[in-house]
């Protein structure tokens, strides 16, 4: 078995080609086979007898049928429907399969009596369509004696009659009676037996032939009658006769015998004798002596002389049309060109058929056969042959379910094993409690088989429930994603490595994480990521868009959409289906026919593409349905429109579990609710019935193909997931709940007490079974699941798991109420580390108000300053004050022991930042210089970083501007400083950087947080990092650049922040506007709309300039006389007084005087908002703007000159060209 | 009481073989029976089968119950009981329990499977014979036991579930009548 993590089995090995070589719809031989020492009888009645000789007690008359009718067809698979159609015609599909599937169970148990219930069968196999007998033809009398037919004649004809005898007698003594004796009436039975017989009297013909060779004359003529006896109209036995009794010097018994056959004949079928024999009359009369010889113009002894029957090419039995047609053509496109079944270690996986050996395809354009892929076959191929020279990345392949994503992933891996590429299958599993980083542990544990230790050492910290040392989560996370990366890079620099992805839509957060993470750099590593997208699911999943939004925008990542099958390709598909039978068990590919059992009619074509609208999955499970109630190469377009197939794939699925046993079906839908992957033991234990009958029930799944046997024949796995989804699908939600529980208890017991492997599994089971009596399990399990997940830095799956818990909530529980609060303030905690801000506030508030009602004063300080930890901005909407918790915190302050000066630290400092934008804000100066001061003395480096933060927002004001500089560099000075923490410090800083006009330091810093938050890649932090590069970018006047920055920046900040988006986004597109000296257009009424809302105050000056470009002044005036002109003295001053300058220069309103007072003292620097989202040029030229309107032209000069000067140094080139042209004007007055 | 599933919706009823020892949760159905059987038949050779909802409650009781007696040397099984409970009735699960008893019981090698007709009860002789069982005079049950205990009749539990009562009559006026179908 192999090694289960979190619950979890790894899917069946991948790594090679098909399994095992029985792949294709036959057994090759026995090879150690359980069956090697049992002996088929068939010579007689069927008997089947052990290695002592005791014959077995084989059952039952029909089962017996059963066995006998499997063996006919030995060694191929027999269709579980055409094996029903034989013996139970006139029953229904379901209750007939369990019958059968009883009789197979049973004969199992016969044939292989020492076989353990949990191995697999070895003789009587299940083989998608059906069943076959693994046995040679050593195995069984008929073939034996057909061989045995065989090489007698051979030797007769070669010249050696006296090797006759030996080599007959032992067979001709295996004959027990009529073949098949058991089964006089059984129509299946019949051309058998006629066969048989014939082939014995061949046999028996040719002995005596041998016999007249040695010149056994007397004994010759006897046997020729004793074998005319049974059988008076045979020729060749005739000439026998005469010729035995003509060499015996019996030559009047000779023309005897002639004259007998003559009136035998005449008599009773009104023919003459052949001219061959009457040829031999003549020669008795005279005496010809070629009647001496071997041989001669005679009738032949036996047909078989002529023509033999040997061994038929396709059985182990003599019979020349196979006892039933072909089998495997019913069961349509099995392990045809597109099988929806998924891998299946051992299983019938249908691999594409390789157009030539190893080494050559894709280098030499050779493609696996895929219909309607050879685009996406040849660009793999491509993509692959650039991996192999150190060039790789990822391929994501979308397309809606069953399109044929895996099929094409698997020629894919065909290829690139054939290009010697290490191979490696990873799947997402769907909602079933996968452990975060499941794709990816997949993929490590199979790499490492062959590989050290690091590999294994990176495995170790994916699964393994200690965080590490780094206590900040963004930096342990960086680490681990770093160390896997590293990891792989190394393990791929020894072979190229294909790593084959399935189902992304499903995966974890973290594992699109650590996708995107590694995409970055994968197209200078010799690794490809081939990922399965299910198209319609991607929309749905956020955190799966963004992933492959940033993929896309990665290098070496390409996106390849999977289409629907055109009618021309379905009848392609039909071709290729139809020559599956061809398939010699060798060969790994179908071999091509010109038709198949289809034909190529047209109109069949089109009946299928209406009906499936070319989805490869549902053609395949509409042929299959089709096959099980008639004939495929009967199947004509009116059956497929006459099915009862109402519409979707769904449909089809459903009809074809109705027709196994219900008891199967009921397992089915049980296995379904167990995930995908259906661990055997799981569903054993949850459905309280035996391994044996549980593996009794679910054969018949496997025989059709709904389900695949993994892991030896014990694990199994849905053969496609919306086999999966049906059943499920199909259940109440009831019915749900209450089979979820029972798999989670199930899960529970088998654990044996410890669950740390198990808790996402369990926590997902119990929670889709709380409302009906496992909410207390659901809450627990998803509590201990979620701080696991944080442990191993999957913050996203954190969140859900912490949401779960606070949904399965009982409420009547006796201390619902705090556990509510305990619940929230971990998912508060919890969002905010993914950048969560708006739901981390949201959990927050309920808690505080929940812990206030309840009086517990340290969940309200818990919750309450969970938000003044290290933060960026105010985490409020611009303007606000939340006089609410304002008040909290002043009474927890109240309320604080002495001596609790680290919590009185943290309070004071969240109450600092909490006051910054009311009037109380030199108060909360105070309160956060106090926090920073009771950290210093406390000596917690934490405490410092995170109070010195406080300070940091609650002075970000004009008039304390360096004091907020100094704050942010001390941050940079501390130790252990967590990555975010540092990205924030550097991001307060660098304003000042940048006004003072230290380009080339803020620059560096600028760096560095880039490369930084690659690797935090925390989407509040991300956010306003872009939005700093895109106001550099507009500082140096790259304009594209900031289109595209801005459009980033605002699509992230969306996600993550309070309040803003929209504003900055519109304030950005204005200036730059502005900016390029284009009309605002459609901007201005956004702008004097936005305007409007009090918190947007800092674009009103924006939106008044816009009106003024726009050739409105009566507007501007109108906006300003509504507006009024206020710039408040926060983060945003510095921008605001500049537009307000800008406009007051071209209207006169509000008052130059006042501005110049104000922009005067700080002319000489840039202009920047916030953390630098919208940056510009020096004041100068705005103070030089407004002193030429006030009438003091010199001193405006000056300043212009000042800015030109200025900008020139910095090497701002359109700056640069705006002052001389300014400077120009003024000079020129 | 058990809350059969609403027509129209998948079943997940399943066949699970339950301790045949009284007391066993969920067999009240065949209590008698099973009494009755125990006091002829040594315990190991009782099987009792129920039809039980994977998709209901752990502890609602089964929709049906049958009660046969194996005799593995001879490859024969003797089916003693078989009822469904009321709310599950005239929906078909009498048939259901008894295809995937005979499907088990297959499995098992069995070949042969009796049951002596008891001629108050037409219920259950009536699903056998539209199984395929067929009547034999005499049949393979052995020698009578004498002193058998006889509870024949039609037992009220609680006023809520009527559970057919099917078990050897005493020697009477009627002929034995055995319904035997092969495997």
């Amino acid at each position: 078995m192999r090694t289960a993590v979190y619950g979890m089995r790894a899917p069946a090995g991948r790594t090679g080609g098909p399994a095992d070589g029985t792949a294709g719809g036959t057994a090759s031989g026995t090879a150690g086979g359980a069956g090697d020492l049992l002996d088929f009888r068939i010579l007689g009645p069927l008997e089947v007898v052990d290695a002592s000789g005791t014959a077995l007690d084989i059952g039952s008359r029909k089962q017996r049928a059963v066995l006998a009718l499997l063996l006919l067809n030995a060694p191929h698979v027999l269709p579980l429907d055409r094996l029903i159609g034989r013996l139970w015609a006139d029953e229904p599909p379901s209750s007939a399969t369990g019958t059968l599937q009883a009789y197979i169970s049973q004969l199992r148990r016969v044939l292989e009596p020492r076989r353990s219930p949990r191995s697999p069968a070895r003789l009587l196999r299940t083989r998608e369509p059906g069943y076959l007998l693994d046995v040679s033809t050593g195995q069984v009398d008929a073939g034996r004696f057909a061989a045995a037919a065989e090489t007698a004649r051979a030797a007769l004809s070669g010249g050696r009659p006296e090797e006759v005898e030996r080599v007959l007698e032992p067979v001709l003594r295996e004959w027990r009676g009529e073949p098949l004796a058991d089964f006089p009436d059984e129509p299946f039975a019949r051309p058998t037996a006629a066969r048989l017989i014939e082939t014995r009297m061949s046999a028996l013909s040719v002995r005596a032939e041998s016999w007249l060779a040695m010149g056994r004359n007397a004994e010759t003529a006897v046997e020729a009658e004793r074998l005319l006896g049974l059988d008076p109209y045979r020729e060749g036995l005739w000439a026998l006769l005469m010729r035995a009794l003509y060499r015996d010097r019996r030559q009047a018994e000779a023309l005897a015998a002639y004259q007998r056959c003559r009136t035998l004949l005449g008599d009773e079928l009104g023919l003459d004798p052949s001219p061959e024999l009457r040829r031999l009359e003549r020669a008795v009369l005279d005496q010809d002596e070629a009647l001496d010889g071997p041989g001669g113009p005679w009738p032949p002894v036996s047909a078989t002389l002529a023509e033999p029957a040997g061994p038929a090419a396709t059985g182990l039995l003599p019979a020349a049309p196979p006892p039933l047609p072909p089998a495997v053509p019913a069961a349509a496109p099995g392990p045809a060109p597109i099988p929806p079944a998924g891998p299946a270690a051992g299983g019938t996986r249908g691999v594409p058929a390789p157009s030539s050996g190893p080494g050559s395809a894709g280098s030499t354009g050779i493609l696996p056969r895929l219909v309607g892929r050879e685009p996406h076959l040849r660009r793999i191929a491509e993509r692959l042959s650039e991996t192999g020279r150190g060039m790789g990345g990822v391929f994501v392949v979308g397309g809606e379910s069953g399109i044929g994503k895996t099929r094409l992933a698997e020629a894919a891996a065909e290829l690139a094993g054939g290009l010697g590429l290490t191979v490696v299958w990873s799947r997402c599993a769907e909602s079933s409690g996968a452990p975060a980083f499941w794709p990816w542990i997949q993929v490590l544990q199979e790499l490492d088989e062959g590989d050290g230790c690091e590999l294994g050492a990176v495995l170790h910290r994916l699964t393994c429930d200690d965080p590490g040392e780094a206590a900040d989560p963004d930096t342990a996370r960086f680490l681990l994603y770093d160390a896997a990366a590293k990891a792989l890079s190394r393990r791929a620099a020894q072979t190229p490595v294909l790593v084959l992805m399935e189902d992304v839509h499903w995966a974890d957060a973290a594992s699109l994480k650590l996708l995107t993470f590694l995409g970055g750099d994968l197209h200078r590593v010799p690794l490809l990521v081939l990922a399965t997208v299910r198209q319609e699911s991607a929309e749905a999943r956020p955190a799966l868009t963004a992933a492959l939004g940033e993929l896309t925008r990665q290098r070496g990542t390409e996106r390849m959409t999977v289409t629907a099958f055109t009618p021309e390709q379905i009848a392609d598909y039909l071709g290729e289906a139809g020559s599956v039978p061809a398939r010699p068990p060798g060969a790994s590919g179908p071999v091509r026919a010109p038709h198949g059992p289809y034909g190529a009619d047209p109109a069949l074509v089109h009946a299928l593409h209406d009906r499936t609208g070319g989805n490869p999955f549902f053609l395949g499970e509409l042929l299959r349905l089709l096959a099980s109630v008639r004939s495929l190469d009967q199947v004509a377009a009116e059956d497929v429109a006459s099915l009862a197939v109402p519409d979707g794939v769904r449909d089809v699925i459903t009809q074809r579990v109705s027709r196994l046993p219900e008891d199967s079906q009921a397992l089915l839908r049980a296995a379904a609710v167990i995930g995908r992957d259906v661990d055997a033991d799981v569903l054993e234990a949850a459905s309280g019935i035996g391994g044996a009958r549980m593996m009794m029930l679910l054969e018949p799944a496997v025989a059709t193909g709904l389900l695949t046997e993994v892991d030896g024949g014990w694990d199994y796995r849905f053969s496609h997931a919306l086999v999966r989804e049906t059943l499920y699908a199909g259940l109440s939600r009831l019915q749900r709940a209450q089979l979820h529980g029972r798999v989670g208890e199930a899960i529970e017991n088998l654990s044996r007490g410890d669950v740390t492997t198990r808790l996402p599994v369990l926590a997902h089971h119990f929670g889709m079974a709380a409302r009906v009596g496992r909410s207390a399990k659901a809450g627990s399990y998803a509590a201990r699941a979620a701080v696991q997940a944080a442990s191993h830095l999957a913050y996203d799956e954190a969140v859900a798991l912490w949401e779960q818990a606070l949904a399965v909530l009982d409420p009547a529980a006796p201390d619902s109420a705090s556990a509510r609060c305990a619940l929230l303030i971990e998912l508060g905690r919890a969002r905010r580390v993914t950048g969560d801000v708006i739901g981390a506030r949201a959990a927050l508030d309920e808690a505080v108000t929940l812990a206030t009602r309840l009086g517990d004063d340290a969940a309200v300080t818990e919750a309450a300053t969970v938000f003044g930890g290290v933060t960026l901005w105010n985490w409020r909407s611009y303007g606000v004050v939340d006089q609410r918790m304002v008040g909290v915190l002043e009474d927890q302050l109240a309320r604080q022991a002495p001596g609790r000066e680290h919590r009185r630290a943290e309070l004071l400092g969240t109450l600092g930042v909490e006051l910054y934008y009311g009037e109380r804000r030199e108060e909360g100066r105070r309160h956060a210089a106090e926090a920073v001061a009771l950290a210093r003395r406390s000596g917690d480096p934490r405490l410092l970083a995170r109070t010195l933060n406080n300070f940091v927002i609650a002075t970000w004001t004009p008039e304390d501007e360096a004091e907020h500089f100094q704050a942010a560099e001390e941050i940079l000075t501390l130790p252990e400083l967590p990555r975010v923490a540092e990205i924030i410090a550097r991001l307060h800083r660098m304003p000042r950087l940048l006004t003072s006009g230290m380009l080339a330091e803020y620059d560096a810093d600028l760096a560095r947080c880039l490369r930084m938050t690659s690797e935090v890649r925390m989407p509040e932090i991300e956010t306003q990092v872009t939005y700093a590069a895109t106001g550099r970018a507009m500082l140096g006047g790259d304009w594209d650049e900031v289109d595209r920055l801005s459009a980033i920046a605002s699509d992230s900040y969306r996600r993550t922040s309070l309040w803003g988006p929209d504003t900055l986004k519109l304030l950005c597109a204005a200036v730059s506007c502005w900016a390029r000296g284009r009309p605002p257009g459609e901007l201005l009424p956004r702008l004097a709309e936005a305007g409007e809302d009090d918190s947007n105050l800092l674009l009103r000056p924006t939106a008044v300039l816009a009106a003024v470009e726009a050739g409105d002044e009566a507007l501007a005036h109108r906006l300003v006389d509504r507006w009024g002109t206020a710039a408040e003295r926060d983060w945003t001053w510095r921008f605001v007084v500049w537009q307000w300058g800008l406009v007051s220069a071209r209207i006169g309103r509000p008052d130059p005087h006042g501005l110049l007072a104000e922009l005067t003292p700080i002319a000489s620097q840039l202009v920047t908002l916030g953390t630098g989202c919208i940056s510009w040029g020096a004041l100068d030229d705005t103070v030089a703007l407004l002193l030429r309107r006030t009438g003091r032209a010199g001193e405006a000069l000056a300043h212009a000159e000042r800015a030109l000067e200025t900008h020139r140094r910095l090497g701002l080139g359109h700056l640069e060209r705006r002052s001389a042209a300014l400077v120009r004007e003024l000079r020129e007055g | 009481m058990p809350s059969p599933p609403e027509s129209g919706l998948p079943t997940t009823l399943l066949l699970r073989e339950v301790p045949a020892h009284a007391g066993t949760a969920g067999t009240e159905l065949l209590a008698p029976a099973l009494a009755g059987a125990l006091r002829e038949t040594p315990a190991a050779r009782c099987r009792m089968y129920v039809l039980a909802d994977l998709a209901g409650p752990a502890a609602a009781p089964p929709a049906a119950a049958v009660l046969v007696e194996t005799e593995s040397a001879a490859r024969r099984a003797r089916l003693r009981a078989l009822a469904v409970a009321p709310p599950y009735r005239r929906r078909g699960f009498g048939r259901r329990l008894l295809a995937d008893l005979l499907t088990e019981l297959r499995a098992d090698g069995v070949r042969r499977v009796h049951y002596r007709e008891d001629a108050e009860d037409c219920g259950v002789s009536a699903l056998l014979r539209s199984a395929g069982f067929t009547c034999e005079e005499g049949g393979p049950g052995g020698p009578r036991q004498p002193g058998a205990p006889n509870p024949h009749e039609l037992r009220e539990t609680g006023g809520l579930e009527v559970t057919y009562q099917y078990d050897e009559a005493e020697t009477g006026p009627l002929a034995i009548v055995w319904l035997v179908r092969e495997l």
